[in-house]
């Protein structure tokens, strides 16, 4: 613990000596992490909304006439068993003609087809977890080919394109995501290293006074680790601050794009990783600078001769 | 404590800093290494303190083979070896006291051992006024008091300097003779290399003398190993 400490303090001293030259590395992972943050928001809210539109996901089961009691009963039966469901409705041909009345009131349409033109059908939702193209495919197949049943409507296609475009998406993240954690690692790596050849001459005489790799390692790989945990905290309150003071533009675009859902700001656990992954990298970028250099510098120089 | 048995280091093709050294130095004794700049005075001690490695021989340090050494073992031997260097090396930023602890420090000692040991041994360099001032306010003889306290601070069984005295005026040099005396009566051996003439011809000890990279003499002086000691 006293060992900790110690490490510790080592690290802000060396924060505090080299300030300038932390500050502007700081502002660079400030920024850095805070353009991984400003995707993140966006694909957040884009998820959100895939979420709500697909909560309303349902389709429709249309029977074929004559419609038989035991068609009705069966699929009854078939649609109550399936734990994927949540709710579902039977229209008769008498209903549909009603509902059709009340929205449309277009008796003379209706008059002119004689007899009610409408099926029978069943109205079914499937609970969340379950409202994916595939999995609505893989529910609605069966269905298909119970006798009687004519047709099943959903609507397919606009659903799997916004599930593809999230999937592209999700894959841009990921390049994006990629990328600024490479540009992570490099700053602080490199700052890092500038810092260790500021301390060049100090980390010479602790090397001969006994010191391990590690315990000369540790403070700068604590270091490399507090100046991404503290950009991501930056990041993370930059966030917040362009997200509130941008929120009234922004939910007029969230509502072009079709949500009466209300744009939202990153949820803790988001805001945590992004402050996380700064730390992590930050670690990492400091490991991979400290080893090379470490390595370049013992057991021996040759510049010594009596 | 200290074997050499044919030991050459080369730096580049065609300089040979040490020529075929054999050497045996008992624990408790006190050995000068002297002769002129450019003699190999440094580069044995660095031999030892594996600050250099030999490329020809072997070196056997309380027995054990230091050329066999991994890389990642050398900070546990100099951890048995103080090492008192001619610039002193101490940390600027850090004070009197810290730069003492900070050996103390690397082998993770309690803050209470620290405490104590840190000003045991400044006691000992007679520097216990100047535990918070920094080393650019104290003077050459001071500085070099307190990297021997520093050397110190972990009871090595070996202390090693190099020219102690090189950058000291003659009074303040026979204070660090003196000190370094007072270390040798505690049971460490001490291998002191220096071209101060005045001082190892003050003191009636082993001296081993250094030319052109080979040993040209070996006159025991009056004072060898404590009694009791042994190898």
């Amino acid at each position: 613990m006293r060992r900790m400490a110690y490490f510790l303090k080592a690290a802000l001293e060396n924060l505090q000596i080299n300030r300038v030259m932390a500050f502007f590395s700081l502002v660079s992972l400030s920024l850095t992490l805070a353009l991984f943050g400003l995707f993140l928001l966006f694909y957040y809210n884009l998820q959100t909304l895939l979420a709500s539109i697909q909560e309303g996901v349902h389709f429709s089961v249309y029977l074929s006439d004559p419609v038989k009691n035991e068609t009705v009963e069966r699929m009854k039966e078939k649609l109550a068993s399936d734990a994927r469901i949540l709710s579902f409705n039977y229209i008769s041909k008498e209903e549909a003609l009603k509902l059709f009345h009340k929205d449309f009131r277009e008796d003379v349409l209706i008059k002119s087809l004689g007899e009610n033109p409408l099926p029978a059908s069943f109205e079914v939702k499937v609970k969340a977890g379950f409202q994916e193209p595939q999995k609505l495919v893989a529910i609605i197949n069966p269905i298909k080919e119970v006798p009687g049943v004519e047709e099943v409507q959903y609507g397919s296609d606009w659903l799997e394109n916004l599930n593809r475009f999230l999937k592209v998406l999700r894959m841009i993240g990921l390049g994006i995501g990629s990328f600024l954690a490479v540009a992570v690692m490099t700053i602080i790596a490199n700052t890092v290293r500038l810092h260790f050849y500021n301390r060049k001459e100090e980390i010479e005489i602790m090397k001969l006074i006994g010191a391990t790799h590690s315990f000369i390692k540790i403070p700068f790989f604590m270091e490399g680790s507090l100046m991404g945990l503290l950009s991501g905290g930056v990041a993370a309150a930059l966030l917040f601050l362009m997200f509130h003071f941008s929120k009234t533009g922004l939910q007029s675009i969230g509502g072009v794009l079709g949500g009466a859902t209300e744009l939202r700001f990153l949820p803790v656990e988001f805001l945590l990783g992004l402050i996380l992954a700064g730390g992590i990298l930050g670690g990492i970028g400091s490991v991979i600078s400290l080893t090379h250099l470490l390595r370049l510098r013992i057991p021996n120089d040759e510049r010594g001769r009596s | 404590m200290i074997q050499m048995f044919h030991v050459s280091k080369y730096y580049g093709k065609d300089h040979l800093a040490l020529d075929d050294i054999n050497l045996k130095i008992e624990k408790g004794e006190f050995v000068f290494l002297v002769g002129s700049s450019g003699a190999g005075k440094s580069t044995l001690l660095k031999l030892i303190f594996c600050e250099e490695r030999a490329d020809q021989g072997q070196i056997l340090i309380g027995g054990k083979n230091v050329l066999r050494l991994r890389d990642g073992q050398i900070p546990y031997l100099r951890r048995n070896i103080g090492f008192v260097f001619q610039d002193f090396k101490l940390i600027q930023r850090k004070t009197v006291f810290e730069n003492v602890a900070l050996p103390m420090e690397i082998v993770g000692a309690s803050q209470g051992e620290i405490n104590r040991r840190v000003q045991e041994v400044l006691k000992l360099v007679q520097l216990e006024h100047r535990r918070k001032q920094f080393p650019a306010f104290l003077s050459g003889g001071e500085q070099q008091r307190v990297a021997i306290a520093r050397a110190l601070v972990n009871r090595p069984a070996i202390l090693l300097a190099d020219e102690p005295t090189g950058n000291l005026d003659d009074d303040l040099s026979f204070g660090i003779l003196e000190l370094l005396k007072n270390i040798h009566t505690t049971g460490t051996t001490l291998l002191i290399a220096t071209h101060h003439r005045q001082i190892f011809s003050k003191v009636s000890k082993r001296t081993l003398v250094l030319q052109k990279g080979r040993i040209i003499s070996d006159s025991p002086g009056g004072g060898g190993a404590i009694s009791g000691a042994s190898a």
